[in-house]
């Protein structure tokens, strides 16, 4: 978690969050401040002031993805 | 999809503050009404759709066990956290999220609300479709939101007249178009309510600091074309000297996910 950030991601919603994509589970990339599917799409979706950007259009793609 | 997405985006991340004062979308009969429908017993996991400035969180936080809210403009989102923080309201968190596609794992949650925001969904089906699927089998579904009338002609009108005022307007469905809907999904109707907004001033609801001098005019022009009779029976028009005021019908469903 960003100590910078006065507002920080909570538990509870760590624990449902899914990718809205592919609907894989989503693990937490703490020192990079991203949220990674651990599903089929592995996109990476970014979090911004502790707030998770859950967005397809948003959602950085693993190398060699087709777009 | 992108291309209302951006016009939502666009509309809503320039008037977090203007939604986060507005009395009309802190108060009224529909977070009332959601309330009542949703008979919260203090143990749900909550999601609130298209949360805003996060009135409804809000007002569910306290009556419930966790809230958490998703809008798809970051800005009310910000807004929403700066409004918690003052407020000291510890159990709602946030996430920026398409309404159709919910970034939530499949039966996590207990209760989903949306209030006032599915008017500018560009797919209502599939939001449904993903209420459906983020829900836990018995789950509520409780939302609120300005419906046009079941009129073919009133319908067009009034959509026409919303979208001609703001772009990011996609389509107030008639009740009977929302019934059929939420039951294609999967859910079981508990029970509905037919409500109005307060009346709006049109000379304030038209927003002529954003919208121009014509798009006023026609707009205004599109009311007189209004018979007497579906001005008073629809939308309750009342003459104000140069203004007049008028309402919105609102509908507001209870469903069950089975």
């Amino acid at each position: 978690m960003n100590s910078e950030n006065s507002y920080t991601l909570s538990q509870t919603l760590l624990d449902i969050l899914a990718c809205p994509a592919c609907k894989g589970e989503i693990a937490l990339m703490a020192e990079e401040q991203k949220l990674v599917c651990l599903g089929e799409c592995q996109r990476r979706y970014p979090i911004r002031d502790g707030i998770p950007v859950m967005l397809i259009d948003e959602a950085e793609l693993p190398e060699g993805a087709l777009q | 999809m992108r291309s209302i997405h951006n016009a939502v985006r666009e509309q809503f991340s320039q008037h977090a503050d203007y939604y986060a004062q507005s009395s009309a979308h802190a108060t009224g009969d529909t977070l009332n009404m959601l309330l009542d429908f949703a008979e919260p017993k203090g143990t749900e996991l909550t999601l609130d759709i298209a949360t805003g400035t996060g009135f409804t969180a809000f007002a569910f936080a306290p009556k419930v066990e966790h809230v958490v809210a998703t809008d798809l403009t970051p800005e009310m989102v910000a807004k929403a956290v700066e409004l918690a923080q003052e407020q000291a309201i510890k159990n709602v968190a946030f996430s920026v999220a398409a309404a159709e596609s919910l970034p939530f794992a499949t039966a996590s949650l207990d209760l989903v609300t949306c209030r006032l925001a599915p008017h500018h969904f560009q797919d209502v089906p599939a939001f449904l479709s993903e209420v459906h699927r983020v829900l836990r089998t018995n789950g509520l579904f409780c939302m609120t939101d300005s419906v046009s009338p079941e009129s073919e002609k009133l319908s067009a009108w009034q959509n026409r007249v919303e979208k001609m005022r703001d772009d990011s307007h996609v389509y107030g469905y008639p009740p009977s178009q929302w019934d059929e809907m939420i039951a294609d999904a999967g859910f079981v109707l508990e029970k509905t309510a037919h409500a109005r907004n307060a009346l709006l001033s049109f000379l304030w609801w038209v927003r002529p600091e954003k919208n121009p001098p014509e798009v006023v005019r026609n707009i205004r022009d599109a009311f007189v074309q209004l018979s007497p009779e579906e001005a008073k029976e629809h939308y309750t028009v009342c003459p104000a000297g140069e203004d007049f005021y008028f309402s919105w019908p609102m509908y507001a469903v209870k469903a069950r996910r089975v």
